[in-house]
């Protein structure tokens, strides 16, 4: 009997063995950072480039704190292309991507070249030849940002994307220089819209980023402007009597979404830009403002004091109009304003403001009311995403100065952008461009 | 009581009749020959009487005369009396004497007759006792024999008992040892399996250290779970990589291909018997 049992014992142990001969190991645990990548420096045939496309684009992903750039001084070599890399050096030095390239020019035109490898794996991802000029070399930098980034991360980048914001500068004694601009969504290669004497306010894109609507006291008063961007060409939509200030475009691009107080109270009116027919939305008699679109359109937030504070109310539309009595979504910090949705209105971006008098970026998820303070500044203000949603650019106080900045969605990277003296304020992302 | 008393009282007065009688037995067998004496010699004359005076002196000197007489014959008699009493004493005495010598023989005779058969008695007791006790030395040896014998049957069963007991012992011993031995194998199967399962332990917690050392999950990507299978060959070098099972963005999936690729090398088993060239990896985040 014994026997008997032993002789079974050791065929079914090794029957067991057999039977969990694949080795299954479960992977829990992993460091969370940022995608160690290697952006060699592109080589430059026909005359150096005027631009370092490299370093833009390693600025490009660094700045979506989702990639970790080798620094420059910690290349194994500077290979400019694919043909016969060695991986190994890459691969010790933690690299698990890298992007190599060169700018050929030939008379003024360029030809920029590039790929994008796992080094892991020692095979190439991507690689294109894009024709341009020198003026437009950033923008491919930008452009090549997106690639890797969308390559590496199945996320759309919002690289090659604009920002518009105005800045303020003393000309003079008593006189002040206000000026739209429109930079690259790094806050380079900055393009002024309009120059004014007078205050220039709350620039908002239309959803094809094509035209700008901003608030302008050229003329003494707060008037609602919609300008084309590369045209030049403006109009003036709302010179109501009062004020005239927030505009939003609906994701349609014919309806905007302003401030009015041309019926005595700041309140949030809808405007047809066809046909001027004007809607309003809130009543109360205390005030409401700026107002933002839900990506699907059918939904307005806006900041009202009603209930003491300001804090943010979303109202119902259909077909424009208002559906039911408006409903408070924030309830957490004293005051809460400047709402914007995410492009996949899941999410509000706001300035929320504690009893410390401080006001910061708050992320705010719709479905669960739970709210994340991404910022430790003092006074930030207008945040809008970018519309990929990683990112969200905002105006805060340096020194004294207005500086744009940008911070990742988690919180987790922050950057200064651009180069732009004076004050800088009310920054707003652009939508992707198709150009 | 009393009637003890009785009993002894007429015991004693018999005696002393009986006594008596043998004494007056004997008494007239001695004087039977000889003839009788003092009372019948000489009659005595009593009827005389003469003038007081005249009379009286002869008479009274005749009667000291015959007093004085008297008194010889008496002192004679007496003296006879006492010479035939002294010696019937010594008759008597000799006879005692012959009688007491005859009894002492008697006595003797008795005695050595009581003597002989004590000693005969004795002798039988002793020739009884002899036999007694070769009876008993017959029994107590035969009870020694037979205890001998029990002795030796029971050391012969002892005996076989222990031989039986050790064979016993010596079977379980060996029946043990072979258990034993049968144990063993198995135990050296089974440590065998355990070792293995061990290194199969360390192998893979080695592996796992190394690729959640790996793994690189990056900022802002979303994912929950990725099944991945992979192909090493000897060494550890991963060859092959597939994602067979995989939710999350591209950056989650990437990764969890990044991971297992940084991890390659491989560690390898600390038994090659353990070594797999396939294996499937379930990356599953903790918090996500």
């Amino acid at each position: 009997m014994k026997k008997i049992r032993s002789w079974l014992l050791i065929p079914l142990m090794l029957l067991a063995v057999t039977a969990e001969a694949r080795l299954t190991i479960e992977i829990s645990e992993g460091v969370e950072g940022a995608m160690p990548i290697a952006v060699v420096p592109f080589g430059a045939e026909g005359g150096s480039a005027k631009s370092d496309v490299a370093a833009i684009v390693a600025a490009d992903l660094a700045r979506s704190g989702r990639f970790a750039p080798l620094a420059s001084d910690k290349l194994p070599s500077r290979p400019h292309d694919g043909k016969g890399i060695d991986f190994g050096p890459w691969r010790a030095a933690g690299v698990e991507n890298m992007v190599v390239g060169q700018v050929q020019a030939t008379g003024d035109k360029l030809l920029v070249q590039f790929q994008l490898f796992d080094v892991l794996r020692g095979v190439q991802l991507t690689g294109y030849s894009i024709p341009t000029t020198a003026d437009r070399l950033r923008r491919v930098a930008h452009q090549i940002s997106d690639i890797v980034y969308e390559k590496l991360t199945g996320q759309r980048g919002a690289f090659n994307t604009h920002v518009a914001y105005v800045t303020v500068e003393q000309s003079g004694p008593q006189e002040r220089s206000f000026r739209l601009a429109v930079a690259d969504a790094d806050g380079f290669d900055e393009q002024v819209i309009l120059t004014s004497k007078h205050p220039l306010m709350s620039p908002a894109w239309s959803d094809d980023g094509r035209r700008l609507a901003y608030v302008s006291f050229e003329e003494g008063r707060s008037v609602v402007y919609v300008q084309d961007i590369t045209s030049g060409k403006r109009e003036a939509v709302a010179r109501f009597k009062g004020l005239n200030s927030a505009p939003s475009w609906a994701p349609d691009g014919r309806h905007l979404a302003m401030t009015l107080s041309r019926d005595g109270n700041p309140e949030v009116y809808i405007l047809d830009l066809q046909s001027k027919a004007l809607t309003r939305v809130t009543h109360s008699n205390t005030i409401d403002t700026e107002p933002a679109w839900a990506p699907d359109g059918r939904t307005l937030v806006f900041t009202s004091d009603r209930g003491g504070k300001p804090q943010i109310y979303r109202v119902e539309l259909s077909n424009y109009r208002p559906q039911g009595r408006p409903k408070r979504l924030t309830f957490e910090g004293l005051y809460n304003a400047r709402a914007s949705f995410s492009p996949d209105g899941s999410q509000l971006v706001m300035i929320t403001g504690d009893d410390n008098n401080r006001f910061r970026i708050a992320v705010m998820e719709l479905e669960s009311g739970t709210v994340r303070v991404l910022t430790d500044s003092r006074l930030d203000e207008s945040p809008s995403f970018a519309p990929n949603g990683s990112m969200i650019i905002f105006a805060t106080e340096r020194n004294n100065r207005g500086v744009l900045e940008a911070v990742s969605v988690d919180g987790r990277a922050h950057q200064r952008l651009g180069t732009s003296q004076g004050d800088v304020r009310e920054p707003a992302w652009s939508p992707f461009i198709s150009q | 009581m009393t009637a003890k008393r009785d009993r002894l009282i007429g015991f004693g007065g018999a005696v002393l009749v009986h006594l008596v009688l043998v004494g007056l037995l004997a008494f007239s067998m001695m004087k039977r020959p000889e003839a009788p004496a003092s009372p019948a010699v000489k009659p005595l004359v009593q009827a005389r009487v003469v003038t007081e005076e005249a009379v009286l002196e002869p008479m009274r000197r005749r009667e000291a005369e015959e007093e004085a007489r008297q008194r010889r014959l008496e002192e004679d008699q007496r003296k006879a009396a006492e010479a035939k009493r002294q010696a019937e004493e010594q008759k008597r005495k000799a006879a005692e004497e012959q009688k007491r010598k005859v009894a002492e023989k008697a006595r003797l005779a008795e005695l050595k007759k009581k003597q002989e058969a004590e000693k005969a008695r004795l002798a039988e007791q002793e020739q009884q006792r002899k036999i007694e006790v070769e009876k008993q030395r017959k029994a107590e040896a035969e009870r020694k024999a037979a205890e001998e014998r029990k002795k030796a049957e029971a050391e012969r069963k002892r005996l076989e008992e222990e031989a039986r007991k050790r064979k016993e012992t010596e079977d379980k011993l060996k029946q043990a040892m072979a258990a034993e031995a049968e144990r063993l194998a198995q135990e050296q199967q089974r440590y065998h399996q355990q070792q293995l399962l061990s290194v199969r332990q360390q192998y893979v917690a080695d592996i796992k250290n190394k690729v959640e050392r790996s793994w690189l999950r990056p900022t802002g990507s979303r994912g929950t779970h990725c099944q991945v299978l992979i192909h090493q060959i000897p060494g550890g070098e991963v060859i092959d990589v597939r994602l067979t099972d995989c939710d999350g963005d591209v950056a989650f999936q990437r990764s969890v291909e990044a991971a297992v690729r940084k991890a390659s090398p491989l560690p390898m088993p600390a038994d090659p018997e353990v070594f797999d060239r396939e294996i499937e990896f379930i990356f599953e985040p903790q918090s996500n």
